[in-house]
């Protein structure tokens, strides 16, 4: 791939003019053709992901899983600082002790209510069970905006660039009167409003994170969430399933390609030039991998996937990531994000 | 020494150029400000954020929140920094050592993971989670097995004529048990009875057809009331518990393929627990017999003519349900012409049974060494029971 060749900003160039002062002479539309595209570079090795995996399930083996929100913190460090847009790194500033902390407050919320799931029928009198495993999934659903709260809170806090916070400002009481409709809706309609429910839940969000005085909105709505699932799901039918990596695409350019960064009351798009074409090559190596090694090379497949999507990623040249102002405060409660990792909500 | 790179204030994200200078304890920082003055930001070692983990990135960030923050402009010159530091802190950790090692590394992590591992399932779920089973008050495990028999028996007719009969037969045995034991005998041409947590047995009235004479029945409920003394049906819902909690730990960071790996290899070695059980309950309910004056004979003769027993579909039902079935789990017909291959060999490392020629041979060796100067004898009101479940 082209990526080594463009870093747009080269270390080397020290001794040259300091680059523009902040805000002064940038006059940058949506799309600014004159600069080039702010292209998402991924540098991490294979190898070095490989061990570092292992290593974190060794110690996570042997201390019966106590050890995990310390590998989760460590393969974090990994990603973060392996990624690179305008010459400088992604930095985490998570701590294992910080996600402990909240692993443990997650586990004792939601391992209560996965194990009154998993095993409630074996040890509640049956006409109870119906009741007690009801209750137990309507309160997992009820946890769902929490979580996602907490886990935007603390995961954005802990991460920058440039020595630059990310943040995020949602309340969580809005956050809970402007979804819960949402949330009944797909309930009752057996989650054909599933769209609505995650394009808002993501406008939400997206409209409440920063990375220092930079925002950022969603622009898509519910009802062409809703076109493109039905469009793809016949696709990946009619395929007989083979369709499923070029469905995967379009999901992720629809959210990429929605979602727009404000900086200075000028809007810049976020870009992906992956193709499902790719997608199914790299998902066709990584599987042959993971098969030839009976799963040790898991983790390399996984890192595969994650650096084909991070490098297909790019921000509109006119954004100008020399002129950012720290705004954001720390956050270190990390309990929130824990509940995402359980339940296995994504960003 | 005298190194470029770029400083950011914490302040701004603006990139300035920076030279650097190292000090015993300490680093230089100068840069120039918007307005072009000249300013110093000096670094305590440290102070200097830890790096856990290191990777190609030559970020390094100072102090408290906002930090300040380095960019080296390449990997010699972050080398040599900390190089020039080798006892500060900010570049020590426990991964970067491991890292250190390389390939070793990697490989030996890889088989003691795999060695770690299969300790755990071969010994330590199993005496966690036994251990966890014994320390469960008789009380709450007898209200375990009161929930699965409504919950089994809703779908089931019970006889009770032949459960009165049963229960009968079973009190005249006087087996040796801490649990009251409660038998239903249910409508059923499946050949089948399993044992309940707590003291409950349920017998399908298609194992009564099979069954010929009263020493039969008694090794049939001495091998359910060996499961119940033994705790085996609650031994096995808490050793998968425990498994099922160290999975949901582990598989975190493990990738998709290898928790399926994992997920049937729980279910591989479940089942060779439960097979374990079966042997206990095996030569547990002979003892029960040979106190009882009953001779163990039936036991053996039983079992004989059950191997030949194939599985049904309400077995698999009773396995899913995990429920203890007893009998009839037998994959493999042992007397087809199969029986002369190994076949049985494997038949018996996945079955929850043991394969029908083993159990028939550890039960006739037992047969071997048992004192036949006591006589065994069956009473005259034992068998007015057993005639009467005999009875159609």
């Amino acid at each position: 791939m082209e990526k080594e060749n463009i870093p747009p900003v080269k270390l080397n160039s020290l001794n040259e003019a300091n680059p523009p002062v902040p805000g002064s002479t940038n006059k940058s539309a949506i799309d600014e053709p004159s600069k080039p595209d702010h292209k998402f570079t991924f540098h991490g090795s294979y190898t070095q992901y490989l061990g570092l995996s292992l290593y974190n399930l060794l110690l996570t083996v042997v201390t019966l899983g106590l050890y995990y929100p310390w590998a989760k913190c460590a393969i974090r460090n990994f990603l973060m600082q392996e990624t690179e847009v305008d010459g400088s790194r992604f930095e985490w500033h998570g701590t294992g002790k910080e996600m402990f902390k909240g692993f443990i407050k997650a586990y004792l919320i939601f391992g209560t209510l996965l194990l009154t799931i998993q095993f409630g029928p074996m040890f509640l009198p049956p006409s109870l069970v119906l009741w007690v495993i009801f209750g137990a999934y309507l309160l997992l659903i009820a946890f769902i905006p929490l979580a996602i709260h907490g886990m935007m809170r603390y995961r954005l806090s802990r991460t920058s660039l440039r020595g630059i916070h990310f943040g995020y400002r949602g309340v969580l009481k809005d956050f809970y009167k402007k979804t819960s409709l949402d949330f009944l809706w797909t309930i009752i309609s057996f989650g054909i409003y599933s769209s609505w429910l995650q394009v808002n839940l993501r406008k939400y969000v997206l409209k409440h994170s920063k990375y220092g005085n930079v925002s950022a909105k969603f622009t898509a709505s519910g009802g062409d969430l809703f076109g493109l699932t039905i469009v793809q799901s016949l696709l990946i039918m009619i395929t007989l399933y083979i369709y499923i990596p070029w469905a995967i695409i379009k999901f992720f350019k629809f959210y990429v390609e929605h979602t727009i960064i404000i900086q200075e009351e000028k809007e810049y798009q976020l870009k992906t030039d992956a193709s499902g074409g790719a997608y199914f090559w790299v998902l066709i190596k990584a599987g042959f991998l993971t098969i030839v090694t009976l799963g040790i090379a898991g983790p390399i497949a996984n890192l595969m996937v994650h650096k084909y999507f991070t490098e297909s990623m790019s921000l509109s040249g006119g954004f100008n990531f020399d002129s950012i102002q720290q705004t954001e405060t720390a956050y270190n409660d990390a309990t929130g994000d824990d509940m995402a990792d359980i339940l296995d909500l994504d960003f | 020494m005298v190194v470029k790179a770029y400083f950011m204030d914490g302040k701004t994200s603006k990139r300035r150029a920076c030279e650097l200078t190292f000090l015993d304890d300490s680093i230089s920082i100068k840069y120039d400000d918007d307005a072009l003055n000249k300013q110093t930001s000096t670094w305590d070692t440290a102070r200097i954020l830890k790096l856990d983990v290191r990777t190609t990135s030559r970020t390094l960030k100072y102090g408290d929140f906002p930090y300040e923050v380095l960019e080296l402009s390449t990997d010699e010159e972050f080398e040599a920094i900390i190089q020039r530091y080798p006892s500060a802190l900010f570049h020590q950790s426990s991964y970067n050592k491991f890292k250190a090692f390389g390939w070793k590394g990697i490989v030996a992590a890889a088989v003691s993971v795999v060695a770690v591992s299969v300790l755990f399932f071969t010994y330590g779920t199993p005496i966690l989670a036994d251990g966890l089973a014994r320390s469960l008050p008789k009380k709450y495990e007898a209200s375990i097995g009161q929930n699965f028999r409504e919950t089994y028996l809703q779908f089931l007719t019970i006889d009770s004529v032949k459960t009165a009969h049963m229960q009968s037969f079973y009190n005249q045995l006087e087996y040796q048990s801490e649990y009251a034991i409660s038998i239903v005998v249910v409508e059923s041409d499946i050949v089948n009875a399993f044992a309940l947590p707590g003291g409950s047995i349920v017998v399908y009235s298609g194992i009564l057809d099979r069954i010929e004479n009263e020493e039969e029945l008694a090794g049939l409920l001495a091998h359910e009331v060996s499961h119940i003394n033994g705790r085996h049906s609650l031994r096995l819902i808490s050793r998968e518990l425990a498994m099922y909690l160290l999975l949901a730990s582990l598989t975190g960071d493990v990738g998709g393929f290898s928790a399926v790996l994992i997920e049937n290899s729980n279910m591989i070695s479940s089942l060779s627990f439960s097979r374990e059980f079966e042997k206990d309950a095996d030569l547990k309910g002979f003892d029960l017999m040979v106190e009882s004056q009953l001779n163990p004979q039936g036991m053996v003769s039983l079992f004989e003519k059950l191997g030949s027993v194939t599985d049904s579909l309400e077995n698999k039902i009773v396995k899913e349900l995990r429920l203890d079935s007893t009998l009839t789990n037998v994959s493999f017909d042992s007397t087809s012409l199969w029986s002369d291959i190994p076949w049985e060999k494997a038949a018996e490392v996945l079955s929850t049974h043991p394969a029908p020629k083993n159990r028939i041979n550890y039960l006739k060796d037992k047969l071997l060494k048992v004192n036949t100067s006591t006589p065994f004898f069956v009473s005259e009101s034992l068998s007015h029971d057993f005639q009467k479940l005999k009875a159609h």
